[in-house]
């Protein structure tokens, strides 16, 4: 069943954390809210989960409305960011849990605890405290003490960010893989870009309580829609222009090509590997001649800093592949782009 | 259509279950009111009342007897002298524990503990059978020194206030940021100087409190002074003498009111000052590494000793008197004082071990609830809650004492039933002590993370399973040091029960003071052993507990 979000709107003192914000969880998916720190993810999260109020609004699971139920009867699972297993309790008496609130008997409650641990390979693991195991095996007992109540959703809030960096990779797959085995509804919290494009089915952005756009990753990264958007998910630049007397889109003293109209926009983007370097006009809708201003070699990718001649205040950055041509500094070259690659952002 | 009409709902409890919530919260907040501010109410009505009408009579008629002004003054000036006798002393004993590398820390630490574990007159005792006019040093060493009056009282009051003293110190001088005695060195500054500039200068705070603590205690404490103050009198024995001796209520209503004023006010400054010492380390700050150093040591060794010689001192010279026939005159060995064949016999012993142990029981429940009632279930009542059970704190127990007797044995009220029954004597050592048995519970209960809370919750947990499953298990080490808190205090209190006590009800402490009174000091002596070593066997007894259950860094003196 789709989760949806209506209107809803949650203040804290004079803070508005979530304004008047809309948004619908497609079943089956696995949803990111992403956004920098303090735009509401986390009391959007908590808001779903029942564990916040929010002063307007309501949480509708299919055609039920949520917004009276108490959080323990939501039937929904959340991992928290701190591995918050109860300290006292093994692994195995962490997933069961759940199972002992629902009343499920002692039998039916050591086999699907098992069968949980399994799913997270930490059977051998099932006699320990949380203190006796590591970060990553504490949050993964965290995963299976969520999913063992068999929730209808399932809440994960930075599930990843307390784990070291190769810790975190393996828990991604995982995490994604379980969640299509089970095609659980799912919302992760995040602030890590990678995590939401490499996990996602849908990225929500949030900005000051307001979702900013919302779109599957490859959707967000080629058609991002606002400049914030844009800057948020991979790098790019972004080229201040103004419509001249064509209504077209002028870059410093030179015309750009763009697809579409330009509606007023005074920003364009364009990602650094959209752009191609020759020495010799190479016949592409937009041609720049820059000088080098910098260059950074980082192994497969080298990093090339241009100043367009005909714009000298805006720096743009490509990002090359292989070494097949090495740019230095001072060098005259020409910047390449077709049309589709600008941007037009609101 | 129907959710644009939506009607604007009501905020949920953290925890959902409203009544649950609601309803415990109701109920602390009535018994700290029937059991907390309803006394104190009545004392102050009663001040008020003149018995034709409400006024300021009694204080009119109190504050103009030339006698009154004696006693303010004499219960400033013997608390003052004490205080500082005490802060200054326990300074350099935290000193020698906390910055030198003096021998047997945690023995020196237990011993002047000592003073908690019996009822605050038995130092009195104690220095009556040394430097009475029987003890020791006139009887036997031909000194000729007179204890009684002034300065028995300050030397009591001394002995008795410094292990709180100490504990507040021994705290501020625990943390201490090395940067700043790093950067007095390289200055130049010599050892005194940098004890005055940065040693002082960063307790200074520690001091304060201990100092107003000391005092608090000295001025609201009664026992010392009526065992060896003689003819010097002081408030709290004013009190006592116009409340048991002549019955006049009224009077004792205003003098109480009168000592609540210095006792209050000195504890509304203590939490002032607790709250800027708080502040004062930073998390930058670097543990400071005490250097070897031969000459300190052998100083601060000799001056531990010394306060070491004298607390062991009272409590030995207790032992030996109860252990002989007739001190002085027949000191040969005997056990006969401990068949207690006086009065009640052996009853207010038991009387006493069987309400401590109620005030343990009922004591942590009552601060339990009222810790999760203010810090998980978040409603209206809590922040009252939360004002009203810090408190009891700053109320004189002898005050509170005479508050229970005039709101409960007025027969206007329908708990006057109570009245003279062991169950309210519970429930004045409980709201005696509320204050500190909530203060550490809810510090504790604030370290557990809200997160398992919320982690319980949603796996479909009510907050009763919660409370039963997560919580309690996680705080339980703290509950039982609460607990030995609540069951010594009650052992050991003396004034809070004096105005209490029937012939039914007696408790040990109060018998300690009767017997006192009547002469019979060698069974005086046995009471007081006998409550030492039942408090200490319960603190072996808890600690052993803690210890097998792997439970570490549980506080049990305070
Ligand atoms: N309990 C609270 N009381 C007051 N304000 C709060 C509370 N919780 C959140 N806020 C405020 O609401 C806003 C949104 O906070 P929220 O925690 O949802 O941000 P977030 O996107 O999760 O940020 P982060 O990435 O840092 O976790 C912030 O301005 C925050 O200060
Ligand atoms: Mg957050």
């Amino acid at each position: 069943m789709d989760l949806d979000v209506k209107n809803t709107t949650k203040r804290y003192g004079h803070v508005t954390a979530l304004s008047d914000l809309s948004l619908t969880i497609p079943a089956g998916s696995l949803t990111c809210f992403l956004g920098p720190s303090g735009c509401g993810k986390t009391t959007l999260l908590r808001v779903i989960a029942g564990l916040e109020t929010a002063e307007e609004g309501q949480i509708l699971l299919g055609e039920d409305d949520l917004s009276d139920t108490p959080p323990s009867e939501r039937n929904f699972g959340v991992v928290f960011q701190s591995y918050s297993l109860f300290p006292n309790l093994t692994a195995l008496r962490n997933v069961q849990y759940g199972l002992e609130c629902r009343g499920w008997s002692r039998g039916r409650r050591r086999a699907r605890a098992e069968e949980m641990l399994d799913l997270v390979h930490l059977r051998d693991q099932a006699g320990k405290l949380p203190e006796q195991m590591s970060g990553g095996q504490q949050q993964r007992i965290a995963i299976a003490r969520a999913l063992a109540p068999e929730p209808s959703l399932l809440l994960l809030d930075e599930p990843l960010s307390a784990l070291d960096a190769k810790v975190r990779a393996e828990l991604r797959s995982e995490i994604r893989s379980i969640q299509q085995k089970f095609g659980i509804t799912t919302i992760m919290v995040t602030h890590d870009q990678n995590e939401a494009l490499e996990m996602a089915d849908q990225i929500v952005v949030l900005r000051d309580g307001q979702i900013e756009q919302v779109g599957a990753p490859r959707d967000l990264y080629a058609h991002p829609q606002t400049r914030f958007v844009a800057d948020f998910i991979g790098a790019i630049n972004l080229l201040d222009i103004s419509a001249n007397a064509a209504g077209r889109a002028q870059f410093g003293m030179q015309e750009l090509h763009i697809e579409g109209p330009l509606n007023g926009a005074t920003t364009l983007g364009l990602r650094p590997e959209a752009i191609t370097l020759s020495d010799e006009p190479a016949g592409a809708e937009n041609s720049l001649a820059c000088t080098v201003t910098n260059t950074r070699f980082m192994g497969n990718l080298q990093h090339v800093e241009l100043r367009p001649n005909g714009a000298p205040d805006q720096l743009l950055q490509v990002e090359m592949n292989g070494l097949a041509q090495t740019p230095r500094r001072g060098d005259q070259l020409l910047a390449n782009f077709p049309a589709n690659a600008l941007l037009v952002l609101r | 259509m129907a959710d644009v009409m939506a009607p604007p709902r009501r905020r949920l409890p953290k925890m959902g279950d409203t009544t649950i919530s609601l309803g415990l919260s109701v109920l602390v907040l009535l018994a700290l009111a029937v059991f907390f501010v309803v006394p104190v109410i009545a004392i102050l009505w009663r001040s008020f009342d003149t018995g034709a009408g409400y006024g300021l009579g009694n204080y009119v008629a109190a504050l103009s007897d030339p006698r009154i002004w004696e006693l303010v003054v004499n219960s400033l000036a013997v608390s003052g002298l004490s205080a500082f006798c005490a802060v200054t002393l326990a300074y350099f004993y935290a000193y020698a524990l906390q910055r030198t590398h003096v021998v047997w820390k945690s023995a020196l630490r237990m011993v002047v503990m000592l003073p908690l574990f019996a009822p605050s007159l038995i130092q009195a005792q104690g220095l009556i059978f040394l430097l009475g006019r029987n003890g020791i040093f006139n009887r036997f060493l031909g000194f000729d020194i007179e204890i009684y009056g002034f300065w028995g009282v300050a030397i009591a009051n001394t002995l008795y206030t410094f292990p709180y003293a100490f504990l507040i110190l021994s705290a501020a001088l625990a943390v201490a940021d090395a940067r700043l005695y790093e950067g007095a060195i390289v200055m130049g500054a010599r050892p005194f100087k940098i004890f005055r500039t940065v040693t002082l200068a960063s307790t200074k705070f520690g001091i304060a409190a201990a100092l107003f603590v000391a005092f608090s205690l000295s001025i609201t404490d009664f026992g010392n002074a009526i065992v060896i103050g003689g003819n010097f009198d002081v408030l709290a024995t004013e009190i006592y003498s116009k409340v048991i001796g002549q019955a006049q209520f009224h009077l004792g209503a205003v003098i109480g009111v009168i000592l609540l004023v210095p006792a209050a006010l000195s504890k509304l400054i203590v939490e002032r000052i607790s709250k800027k010492q708080h502040s004062q380390v930073t998390d930058k700050s670097v543990a400071l590494q005490i250097r070897p150093n031969r000459k300190r040591d052998w100083l601060f060794g000799t001056y531990a000793g010394l306060i070491v010689g004298v607390f062991l001192s009272v409590p030995l010279i207790v032992v030996f008197a109860s252990l002989v026939k007739l001190w002085p005159y027949n000191m040969s060995f005997t056990l006969q004082h401990y068949r207690f064949d006086v009065q009640n016999g052996t009853a207010p012993l038991w009387n006493s071990i069987g309400v401590a142990m109620a005030t343990a029981f009922f004591g942590v429940i009552a601060v339990f609830a009222a810790s999760i009632v203010t810090l998980k279930f978040r409603t209206p009542l809590s922040g009252p809650i939360s004002f009203l059970a810090t408190l009891p704190a700053s109320i004189p127990g002898m005050v509170l004492g005479l508050g229970y007797v005039l709101a409960f044995n007025s027969l206007s009220n329908p708990l006057n039933f109570l009245y003279g029954t062991f169950p309210l004597i519970i429930l004045l050592y409980i709201y005696y002590n509320h204050a500190q048995g909530y203060l550490i519970t809810a510090t504790s209960l604030k370290q557990i993370s809200s997160t398992f809370d919320e982690a319980s919750t949603m796996l479909g947990g009510s907050a009763l399973r919660t409370l039963f499953k997560v919580t309690l298990p996680l705080l339980w080490p703290t509950l039982l040091g609460v607990g030995v808190f609540f069951f010594m205090r009650a052992m050991v209190s003396l004034s809070a029960v004096i105005f209490l006590i029937t012939p039914q009800t007696q408790v040990a402490a109060v018998s300690v003071l009767q017997l006192a009174d009547r002469g019979a000091t060698n069974q005086a002596a046995a009471f007081s052993v006998c409550i030492m070593g039942i408090v200490i066997l319960m603190l072996l007894l808890v600690r052993t507990v803690l210890w097998a259950a792997g439970a570490r860094g549980v506080t049990l003196i305070r």
